[in-house]
C-alpha cells in the first residue's frame, strides 16, 4: 500500500520524458554564472577553467560558485531575476577546451577515516545546492547535526513534466546510495528512506539490486498525487507528521533532500569536482524535442531551446519550477542549480465565471483550507480575513486553481493575501 | 463565455468549467425528459421547450439591460429551465413555464449577481412561486393516458385530474402500484415520474463527479428512515416509507435541485446536515404543512441556512479542524 494523503490531484497524463536518458550539454557559446549572494572572485578578461571558484561565499551557510566551462570571463554584472530581486552574474565566454582546474582534490582514504565535518566542509567547497529546498547541503547538514533521525531522498516528481529525479535513480543509482550512506554518517543516523512514487516497478527492481543492507537504505512507495514532491506533504504521507507552520521537515526530525544532491555529494568527494553541472528536463507543450539534459551552470534558456529543436508556433512562454508551482521567465535567463525543469508552454486559457461553490478546490487542498473563501477574500482586499482563516498554511501547490470550474486564480490572489496581509501587519 | 489566460502559476487548468459542469446536468436530465415525452405526449416537451427558452431568454435581456457580458454560454440557465419544466404537471398553461422562468431568473438568480450569487434555487423558487400564486394547477394530475390525448399546443387544457399519489400511500398501496411509481408509469410531474430515470442521472452525475454522494445518500436517508419510523395511514411501515420515497418529487428533487453547487454547503460535512436537513424537513412539511408535496419548501429552508453550515463547516485555524501542513 502506497502512502498518500487527503486531497491533491492525480494527473492523467503520462510524463513522457521518463523514459528519455539524460543527454550531456557541454558546448553553450556563453554562460552567465548566477553568484547567489557571492562576492566575485574573478573580473572581466580573466581566464577560468571547468571548476575555477569564481565566487566566494560570505559567510558559512554561503557555498562558493564556479566556472562551468573554461573560457574568458567577458563580464560581471548584476541583472535582475525573474522570480523577483537581483543578483550578481559572472558571463563566461566558452572556449571549448575543456580544460579542467588543477588541484582537484578527492578523497582516496576509506570512509572510516574521513571525519564527519569534512564530509560537511568538502559539500560546502563543491558548492552542492539541493534543489528541493533551494538550500546548500552543507547548510542542510550543518543545521540536521544532533537534530535529524532519518535522512530521507525525495525522488517524486509529481508535477507532471519533471523527471530528473527518476533519470538520476536510473543512472546514478551507485552514486545516490553511496552520497546517502555518506550524508547517514555525517550525520550519525541509523537510516535513509528512498521515497519513490508507486508503479515505477522496473526502476524500484533496479534500486533494489544495489541496496546491500535493508536496515540501512531501504525504498518507501508513495501515491502519484501532486503536491507528493513537496517536503512537507510527503513527510506527512509517509511518516505521519507534521511540520510545524514555517517550518521544514528538520523540525519533525527528517533531513530531505533530492537524489541528485546526494549524487553530487559522492561525486564532489570521489572526484573532487564541485557542483558545476544541472540536471534538468526540457519539456512543455510547445518544445519540439523534449530532452532530459545534464547543462553547465549558467546556460541561457534560449541555448537550450535551440539544443531541443526550437519551439513551436504557440510558444507563449517559458517556465521554472514546475508548472504547478512556478515562475515564467524570460529568454535570457540561465539554468541556476536549483533548476529541475524548463518547461515551455503555450497560452493557457480557462472559462472564468464567478464562484459557483461546487467546493471542488476544498476537496482538492492538500492542507484542508478553504481556497474559495479565501480566494473571495483576497480578490476583495480583506487581507486580514484571509489570514485568520489559515491563508499562511498555503503551500502554493496549485491544485485549487487546477479544479477550479470557474477559471479563477485561486492560488495567485491567495499569494496575494499573503503578500499583502503581512505587510498591512507590519504597518499595523 | 468569457476566457482567462493564465498569467500565474499553476500554468495549466484541470479544463472542466461550469459549462462542461451544467453540460453534464442536462446529459443527466435527457433520460428523464425522454421518459416525460414518452409517457405524457408532446404537451410535456412543448413546456420543457418554453421554459428553457423563457429562462435563456430572461438571462440574455438582464445582461443586456444591465451592460453586462451575456452568461448565457454557462448553460446554467438551460438547467434552470429544464428543473423547473419537470417540477411542472403536463396539464400546466403553456404561460406557466414562461412565468415561471422568468421570474427563476429576473427574481431569484441575476439581481443578485448570477450563477454562484444567488441564495436560492432559481428553479425551485420558480416552482414554489408558481405553487403559492396558481395552487389549483398543482391540485391534481393527468393521469398518463389522459395526458397523452393533449394538445401539444393548446395554451390551456381542460383534462379530468386525479389526486396525486402523496394521498393515497397512507391508505396503502400494492406491489404492482410501488414498481408503476419506480419505472414512473403514475400521475404526476412531467420531469418527477420515473424513479429509474433519475436513478440514471444520479449515476452519470455521480460518475462524472459532478455532484458528491454526500447530499442524495443524506437528504433520502433521513427521509426514509424517518418515513419508516413514524408512518402514517394503516400501511405497514416499510410498504409506506418506499411509497413515500417514489411519489412526489423528493427523489428528484434530491438528486437535481438539492445538489446544485451553489445553493448547498461546500464541504463534506456540510454537505451531509444539508442532506439530513432537507430530508427531515421534506418530510415535516409533507406531515404538517399545507401544500401536498414538502421537498420543494423544505429545499428552500434549507438553502437558506447554508451560510451558517458553511460558516460552522469551513476548517478555520483555531477551530483545528484538519488545517496544517
Amino acid at each position: 500500500m502506497a502512502y498518500s494523503f487527503s486531497g491533491g490531484i492525480s494527473l492523467k497524463t503520462e510524463n513522457k520524458t521518463r523514459a528519455l536518458p539524460t543527454k550531456p550539454f557541454a558546448e553553450p557559446a556563453l554562460v552567465a554564472v548566477p553568484l547567489s549572494g557571492c562576492l566575485p572572485a574573478v573580473s572581466a578578461g580573466d581566464f577560468v577553467d571547468i571548476g575555477t571558484c569564481i565566487g566566494f561565499g560570505k559567510t558559512e551557510d554561503c557555498p562558493p560558485v564556479h566556472a562551468s566551462v573554461s573560457g574568458t570571463v567577458v563580464s560581471v554584472e548584476r541583472r535582475p531575476l525573474d522570480k523577483g530581486g537581483e543578483d550578481t552574474f559572472v558571463v563566461i565566454k566558452n572556449d571549448c577546451r575543456h580544460t579542467v582546474v588543477s588541484g582537484l582534490d578527492p578523497i582516496s582514504k576509506p570512509l572510516w577515516e574521513i571525519k564527519p565535518e569534512e564530509i560537511i566542509a568538502r559539500a560546502r567547497n563543491a558548492g552542492i545546492v539541493d534543489a528541493g529546498s533551494g538550500k546548500s547541503l552543507a547548510s542542510i547538514l550543518r543545521a540536521a547535526v544532533g537534530k535529524a533521525k532519518r535522512l530521507v531522498i525525495n525522488c517524486t516528481e509529481s508535477q507532471g513534466y519533471e523527471s530528473i529525479s527518476y533519470r538520476v535513480m536510473a543512472e546514478q543509482t551507485e552514486a545516490v546510495i553511496k552520497g546517502a550512506k555518506l550524508i547517514i554518517y555525517a550525520l550519525g543516523l541509523r537510516k535513509a528512506d528512498l521515497v519513490i512514487e508507486e508503479k515505477k516497478d522496473k526502476l524500484i527492481a533496479k534500486i533494489e539490486e544495489h541496496i546491500t543492507d535493508k536496515a540501512l537504505v531501504d525504498i518507501k512507495q508513495t501515491t502519484s498525487k501532486h503536491p507528493i514532491s513537496v517536503d512537507n506533504r510527503l513527510i506527512y504521507a509517509v511518516y505521519g507528521k507534521r511540520v510545524p507552520l514555517g517550518g521544514s521537515p528538520l523540525d519533525a526530525g527528517y533531513v530531505v533532500i533530492r537524489p541528485e544532491t546526494a549524487a553530487n555529494l559522492y561525486r564532489a568527494l570521489s572526484t573532487g569536482m564541485p557542483m558545476i553541472h544541472k540536471r534538468v528536463t526540457v519539456s512543455g507543450d510547445s518544445i519540439k524535442t523534449p530532452l532530459n539534459l545534464i547543462v553547465p551552470v549558467g546556460t541561457s534558456v534560449k541555448d537550450i531551446a535551440e539544443l531541443c529543436g526550437g519551439t513551436k508556433k504557440r510558444f507563449k512562454r517559458a517556465v521554472k519550477g514546475g508548472v504547478f508551482t512556478g515562475y515564467a521567465v524570460g529568454e535570457n535567463a540561465v539554468i541556476e542549480k536549483t533548476d529541475d525543469s524548463l518547461l515551455f508552454l503555450s497560452s493557457v486559457k480557462a472559462e472564468r465565471s464567478g464562484c459557483v461553490r461546487c467546493g471542488k478546490c476544498i476537496d482538492a487542498c492538500p492542507v484542508g483550507l478553504t481556497p474559495s473563501l479565501l480566494a473571495a477574500y483576497g480578490e476583495k482586499g480583506l487581507y486580514s480575513e484571509g489570514l485568520s482563516l489559515g491563508a499562511e498554511h498555503c503551500i502554493g501547490c496549485g491544485c485549487c486553481a487546477y479544479v477550479c470550474p470557474s477559471g479563477i486564480p485561486i492560488t495567485a490572489l491567495i499569494k496575494k493575501t499573503l503578500k499583502e496581509g503581512r505587510t498591512e501587519d507590519e504597518q499595523a | 463565455m468569457s476566457k482567462r489566460s493564465i498569467k500565474n502559476a499553476p500554468f495549466i487548468h484541470g479544463g472542466v468549467g461550469a459549462s462542461a459542469i451544467m453540460r453534464d446536468v442536462i446529459i443527466a436530465l435527457i433520460p428523464a425528459l425522454i421518459w416525460s415525452v414518452y409517457i405524457f405526449g408532446f404537451r410535456a416537451l412543448t413546456i420543457t421547450v418554453l421554459s428553457v427558452a423563457s429562462t435563456v431568454l430572461t438571462e440574455l435581456i438582464f445582461c443586456k439591460a444591465t451592460k453586462k457580458e451575456s452568461t448565457v454560454s454557462d448553460l446554467s440557465a438551460v438547467v434552470t429551465g429544464l428543473i423547473l419544466a419537470f417540477c411542472l404537471p403536463v396539464t400546466a398553461p403553456l404561460w406557466m413555464p414562461i412565468l415561471g422562468g422568468a421570474f427563476a431568473i429576473g427574481v431569484v438568480k441575476m439581481p443578485f449577481g448570477g450563477l454562484g450569487k444567488n441564495f436560492l434555487n432559481p428553479a425551485l423558487a420558480g416552482k414554489a412561486f408558481l405553487l403559492l400564486s396558481f395552487p389549483k394547477v398543482f391540485s391534481g394530475y393527468a393521469s398518463p393516458a389522459t395526458a397523452r390525448g393533449l394538445s401539444p399546443f393548446a395554451i390551456s387544457v381542460k383534462a379530468k385530474l386525479v389526486p396525486s399519489l402523496l394521498g393515497a400511500v397512507e391508505d396503502g398501496v400494492d406491489n404492482n402500484t410501488l414498481v408503476d411509481m419506480f419505472y414512473g408509469n403514475m400521475a404526476g410531474c412531467i420531469g418527477e415520474v420515473s424513479k429509474l430515470c433519475i436513478i440514471l442521472g444520479l449515476l452519470y452525475l455521480l460518475i462524472r463527479r459532478v455532484i458528491s454522494w454526500q447530499i442524495p445518500v443524506a437528504y433520502l436517508s433521513v427521509f426514509f428512515i424517518l418515513a419508516f419510523s413514524f408512518p402514517r395511514g394503516m400501511d405497514e411501515a416499510m410498504n409506506f416509507a418506499i411509497a413515500s420515497l417514489l411519489c412526489g418529487s423528493v427523489a428528484f428533487a434530491s438528486v437535481f435541485v438539492a445538489t446544485d453547487p451553489v445553493t448547498s454547503p461546500m464541504t463534506s460535512v456540510g454537505k451531509i446536515i444539508y442532506g439530513v436537513l432537507c430530508g427531515g424537513l421534506t418530510l415535516l412539511f409533507r406531515y404538517f404543512g399545507s401544500a401536498e408535496e414538502g421537498a420543494v419548501y423544505a429545499i428552500l429552508v434549507a438553502n437558506t441556512l447554508v451560510f451558517y453550515i458553511d460558516k460552522l463547516t469551513c476548517p478555520k485555524k483555531s477551530g483545528g479542524v484538519k488545517i496544517g501542513n
